[in-house]
C-alpha cells in the first residue's frame, strides 16, 4: 500500500477551508513530505462553494481518487454531499451541522440531510461526527476558530494522519499561518484534540 | 534553493522573475488571476526593477509587452482564454516579425468552465498563429518550462506561448526556487520598418523565417530535454498537461508498466518521439484536456511512418471532448487499453447517489451589501413604474460581478456574453426592431475594456438606448484589481483616474450620476431616463462594498425589530442578501455580516427594519 494521506475539505467563502489547507500543507512541508493542495473557491463570497483537497506522501495528481479520502472535514453540511463519493468505509467525516448563507439555499433542510448522512454509520465504522461549532469562546463571532477546532477533532480521532504529521507540526504551522489569535486557536485545537479522543474511546 | 508551495499562476511569476524578466503586464481572468498580485508583491518586498501593471484590455497589454520584448527586454503577458481572443489580432501579427527579448504569453483555460466561461482550447492559438507552445503538467513543471521560454524564445527570437488549465493554473505544490535573475538589459530599438511594419515587410520572407525558426525551436527543446519518451512495452500512453499527473498517480499507485510520452510541446510537433512511440507498440492512448490536438497529430505521425495502429483517445469515446480529465476517466481508459480493470478503492455498499440528492442547490447572489444589488433592484422598479412588465424591456448585461444580475431574485438580466457586448447587443436588439426601450449594464472596468467603441457606433448612427454603467472602482470579480476609475496602480500608489462620465458626454450621451442606496430618488431618476429619446448613459457609482470594510468603512448593521416582524419573508425574498438569516420562522440579520446598505429596511413592507444602535 502506497503512503498517501488524503484529505477533502469543504465549506463556503470565510469559513477558513483555504486556511485549513494552508496550515496542513505548511506542516507537511517541515516534515519535508511531498504536499499538494487544491482550491476551487469559485465566487465564493457570492455563495459558491469552496473546495480544498489536501494530499500527502506519495501523490502525484491534485485530484484525490474517488472512494480515497481518508477524511472529510465540512464547515456546512450543505457541501457535503457533493463528495460523498470520495469516502470509503475507513473514512473519517467530521461535518458541522449548520449550514449557512439562507439567501443561495434554493431549499433548506439541515435536519433531514443530516439524517441522510447518518445513514452511512453502519456502513463506515461509525466513524461519522457532526459538531456543533458554535464555540464558547471569548470573541464576538462565535464561529472563529471552527475550522481549527475540527482540525484538532481530525487529530484527536484519526491516527493514520498522526503518521505523517504530529500535533506539534501543526502547532507550528498555525504559528506560521495565523498570526491574529494564535494562542486561542491554539487552544482551540487541543480542545478539538481532546474531542476527537473523546469520540474513539466512546467506540 | 529553497522550497515553496506555490500554485502553477504564481510558480510561472517564480518562473519569470528568475529568469530576468522586466516588464509583466496583463488583464485579469480566472484562472490566470492571481499571476500579477503573486509577482507584484515579490518586486515591492524585494525592490526589483521590474514595471508591472494592469492593463485597460488584453490586446493592450498585448501591445505593449510586444514593444518592450522589440527592445531588448525580457516580457510576460498575461490572460484567460477569452483574453487571447481579444488579444489575438497582435499575437499573430508579431510572430511574423519576431522579438528580440524573451517574450512569453501566458494563458489559462479552463476546461468544465468553473470560472464560467466558454470550453476554449487556447492551444488552436498556437497552430493558428505559429508561436510554439508549452503545456505544463504542475507546478514544479510550470516554473521549469516558464524559464525554458525564456530562454527559447530570446534564442529563436519568437514569442512563446504558456498554457495551463485550471487544474495546473489553481493546483499548489512544493517548487523548488532559485534567485532572481537581475540581469538587466539595456533598450535598444533600432529603426526597421523593412521588419516592425507590415506594409513595408517582405511578408514571404518572414512566413519562411518564421518556418525555419520552428525547426530550430525543435532541436532546442529536444536540448533541453522536453517530450521525454520512455519506452518500456507495447502499451503506448501519450498525455500532456494535468493528464500526465494522473497517468503518474495511476501508474504509481497500481504498479504498472507501460511506455510513456509526455508531450510539453505540441507545436513544434516532436514527430521524431512520437514516431519512435508508434514503432515501438501495438495500441496508444491518448491523454489531453479539451480538444483532440495531439490525438490527431499522432494519427498523422502514424500515417506519416506508414504504421497504422489503433490510437484510443477522445474520437473513438474512450475519453470525453466535454469537461475535465480526471483520475476515474483516466484510470478507466487506462483499463481499456491493457485490458485490466483498474479501481481506486471499494465503494461503500449503499446507494450514494440517493443519498446526495439531498443537497439543496445554492443559488449566486451578490455579496451583503453590494451595490450592484441595489442597481438592479431599481432597474426593475423603474421598468414597472413605466408601465412595463420585466420580460417586455430588454436587459442586456456583461462579464463581471455585474453579470450576477441574471439570478434570482432580481433576473434582470437577459444575455451575458463577452467583455462590453452589453452596448452592441441592446445596439442590434434596437435596430432590429425592439419598439420598447432597451438598457444596457456593465460594470466600469468592462466599459473601460471593450464598452467605448460600441457606444461611439450606437451614438454615431443613433438609437433610443439606455447604458447603465454600475461603478464601484474595482474589478472586483476576479479579485479587486485596480482599473483607469480607480486611481490607484497595482502597489496602492496614486495614479491618474480616467472620468467615465467625461468620456460618455464628450461621445455626445447626456449622462447622469445616481447613488444606489438612494433607491426612490434613483428610481425616479432612472425611469426618467428610460422614457428619454437618444443614447443616454446612467452612472450608479458606489466604491465595492468589500474594498470599503477592507479600509475600515462599515456603517451600523440593521436589525429585524421581532415585534414588529410579520414573518412575510419580503427582505429575504427580493434581495438573497447573505446577511439574512431565516431561524425556526424567524428573520434575523447576522449583524457580523451585515454592512448597513438598508436595502431591505427600503423593502420592508411595515417599517420593521432599523439600523441597530451603537
Amino acid at each position: 500500500m502506497k503512503m498517501i494521506y488524503n484529505v477533502l475539505l469543504l465549506g463556503t467563502g470565510g469559513q477558513g477551508i483555504i486556511t485549513l489547507s494552508k496550515i496542513l500543507a505548511t506542516a507537511a512541508m517541515s516534515k519535508n513530505l511531498k504536499v499538494i493542495v487544491t482550491q476551487k473557491k469559485g465566487l465564493a463570497q457570492r455563495g459558491g462553494s469552496v473546495v480544498a483537497q489536501v494530499r500527502i506522501g506519495d501523490v502525484y495528481s491534485p485530484q484525490i481518487p474517488k472512494y480515497s479520502s481518508h477524511s472529510l472535514i465540512s464547515m456546512d453540511i450543505n457541501e457535503t454531499f457533493e463528495y460523498l463519493d470520495y469516502i470509503n468505509k475507513n473514512s473519517i467525516l467530521l461535518i458541522n451541522n449548520k449550514s449557512i448563507n439562507d439567501a443561495v439555499l434554493l431549499s433548506k433542510k439541515d435536519k433531514i440531510q443530516q439524517e441522510e448522512i447518518e445513514q452511512l454509520q453502519g456502513s463506515m465504522n461509525d466513524n461519522i461526527v457532526f459538531i456543533d461549532t458554535k464555540l464558547k469562546n471569548k470573541q464576538k463571532d462565535k464561529s472563529k476558530g471552527a475550522n481549527i477546532y475540527i482540525l484538532g477533532v481530525l487529530f484527536g480521532m484519526d491516527n493514520r494522519i498522526n503518521s505523517f504529521i504530529r500535533k506539534d507540526d501543526v502547532i507550528s504551522s498555525i504559528k506560521k499561518n495565523l498570526k491574529r489569535n494564535t494562542e486561542l486557536n491554539i487552544e482551540l485545537f487541543n480542545k478539538g484534540i481532546d474531542f476527537g479522543k473523546g469520540k474513539i474511546n466512546k467506540q | 534553493m529553497i522550497k515553496k508551495l506555490l500554485s502553477g499562476n504564481e510558480a510561472v511569476a517564480q518562473g519569470a522573475l528568475e529568469s530576468g524578466v522586466e516588464i509583466v503586464t496583463g488583464y485579469p481572468g480566472t484562472p490566470s488571476s492571481e499571476l500579477i498580485p503573486f509577482l507584484a508583491d515579490i518586486v515591492k518586498k524585494e525592490n526589483l526593477e521590474i514595471y508591472v501593471e494592469w492593463s485597460v484590455n488584453e490586446k493592450v497589454a498585448f501591445d505593449i509587452a510586444t514593444a518592450a520584448a522589440w527592445s531588448g527586454k525580457r516580457v510576460l503577458v498575461t490572460m484567460k482564454m477569452a483574453g487571447l481572443n481579444v488579444a489575438s489580432d497582435t499575437l499573430i501579427n508579431i510572430v511574423n516579425k519576431g522579438v528580440k527579448g524573451g517574450m512569453v504569453i501566458y494563458v489559462t483555460d479552463d476546461p468544465g468552465t468553473h470560472a464560467g466561461c466558454t470550453e476554449q482550447d487556447s492551444r488552436f492559438y498556437s497552430l493558428i498563429s505559429l508561436a510554439p507552445i508549452l503545456d505544463p503538467s504542475d507546478p514544479m513543471d510550470a516554473k521549469k518550462l516558464t524559464k525554458i521560454a525564456f530562454e527559447a524564445s530570446e534564442k529563436i527570437r519568437i514569442p512563446i506561448i504558456l498554457r495551463s488549465t485550471t487544474n495546473v493554473a489553481h493546483t499548489m505544490g512544493i517548487v523548488e526556487c532559485d534567485n532572481y535573475s537581475s540581469s538587466l538589459k539595456r533598450f535598444k530599438f533600432k529603426k526597421d520598418a523593412q521588419n516592425y511594419t507590415t506594409i513595408l515587410a517582405n511578408r514571404a520572407n518572414q512566413r519562411r523565417l518564421l518556418l525555419k525558426k520552428h525547426v530550430e525551436i525543435l532541436e532546442l527543446f529536444n536540448k533541453f530535454n522536453l517530450n521525454q519518451l520512455d519506452i518500456k512495452n507495447n502499451f503506448g500512453v501519450i498525455a500532456s498537461g494535468v493528464s500526465w499527473t494522473y497517468l503518474q498517480e495511476i501508474i504509481n499507485y497500481f504498479g504498472l508498466e507501460l511506455s510513456t510520452l509526455k508531450i510539453d510541446s505540441e507545436n513544434p510537433w516532436p514527430e521524431n518521439k512520437v514516431g519512435k512511440m508508434i514503432q515501438n507498440v501495438d495500441k496508444i492512448l491518448v491523454i489531453e484536456e479539451q480538444e483532440p490536438i495531439i490525438e490527431t497529430m499522432v494519427k498523422k505521425t502514424t500515417a506519416n511512418i506508414k504504421k497504422i495502429i489503433p490510437v484510443l483517445g477522445k474520437e473513438d469515446g474512450t475519453l470525453s471532448r466535454v469537461g475535465e480529465n480526471n483520475l476515474e476517466n483516466v484510470a478507466s481508459a487506462l483499463s481499456k487499453l491493457i485490458n485490466k480493470k483498474l479501481e481506486f478503492e471499494e465503494k461503500i455498499q449503499i446507494d450514494i447517489n440517493k443519498i446526495k440528492s439531498y443537497k439543496s442547490e445554492r443559488a449566486l447572489t451578490f455579496c451583503a451589501g453590494c451595490s450592484h444589488r441595489a442597481t438592479y433592484y431599481i432597474i426593475n422598479k423603474a421598468i414597472k413604474k413605466l408601465g412595463f412588465k420585466q420580460d417586455e424591456i430588454i436587459v442586456t448585461g456583461d462579464i463581471g460581478c455585474t453579470s450576477l444580475g441574471v439570478y434570482k431574485p432580481l433576473e434582470t438580466l437577459w444575455t451575458e456574453v463577452t467583455m462590453g457586448a452589453s452596448i452592441g447587443l441592446a445596439y442590434g436588439f434596437k435596430i432590429a426592431g425592439a419598439t420598447k426601450p432597451v438598457i444596457a449594464t456593465l460594470g466600469d472596468s468592462t466599459f473601460f475594456h471593450s464598452g467605448i467603441p460600441p457606444l461611439i457606433n450606437a451614438m454615431q448612427y443613433g438609437c433610443d438606448l439606455t447604458v447603465i454603467v454600475l461603478d464601484n472602482l474595482w474589478t472586483s470579480m476576479t479579485g479587486f484589481q485596480p482599473n483607469p476609475n480607480t486611481g490607484k496602480n497595482l502597489f496602492g500608489k496614486p495614479s491618474n483616474t480616467i472620468s467615465i462620465s467625461r468620456i460618455t458626454e464628450a461621445i455626445g450621451a447626456p449622462t447622469i450620476i445616481i447613488k444606489p442606496f438612494e433607491v426612490e430618488k434613483s428610481i425616479n431618476i432612472v425611469a426618467e431616463i428610460i422614457s428619454k429619446k437618444g443614447v443616454k448613459v446612467i452612472i450608479s457609482k458606489e466604491e465595492c462594498v468589500l474594498q470599503k470594510v477592507r479600509h475600515g468603512i462599515k456603517n451600523i448593521p440593521y436589525y429585524i425589530d421581532q415585534e414588529k416582524c410579520t414573518k412575510c419573508g419580503a427582505c429575504l425574498k427580493n434581495t438573497s442578501c447573505p446577511a439574512i438569516i431565516k431561524d425556526n420562522n424567524r428573520y434575523l440579520i447576522d449583524n457580523n455580516v451585515c454592512t448597513g446598505c438598508g436595502i431591505c429596511a427600503h423593502i420592508c413592507p411595515i417599517n420593521a427594519i432599523g439600523k441597530e444602535k451603537k
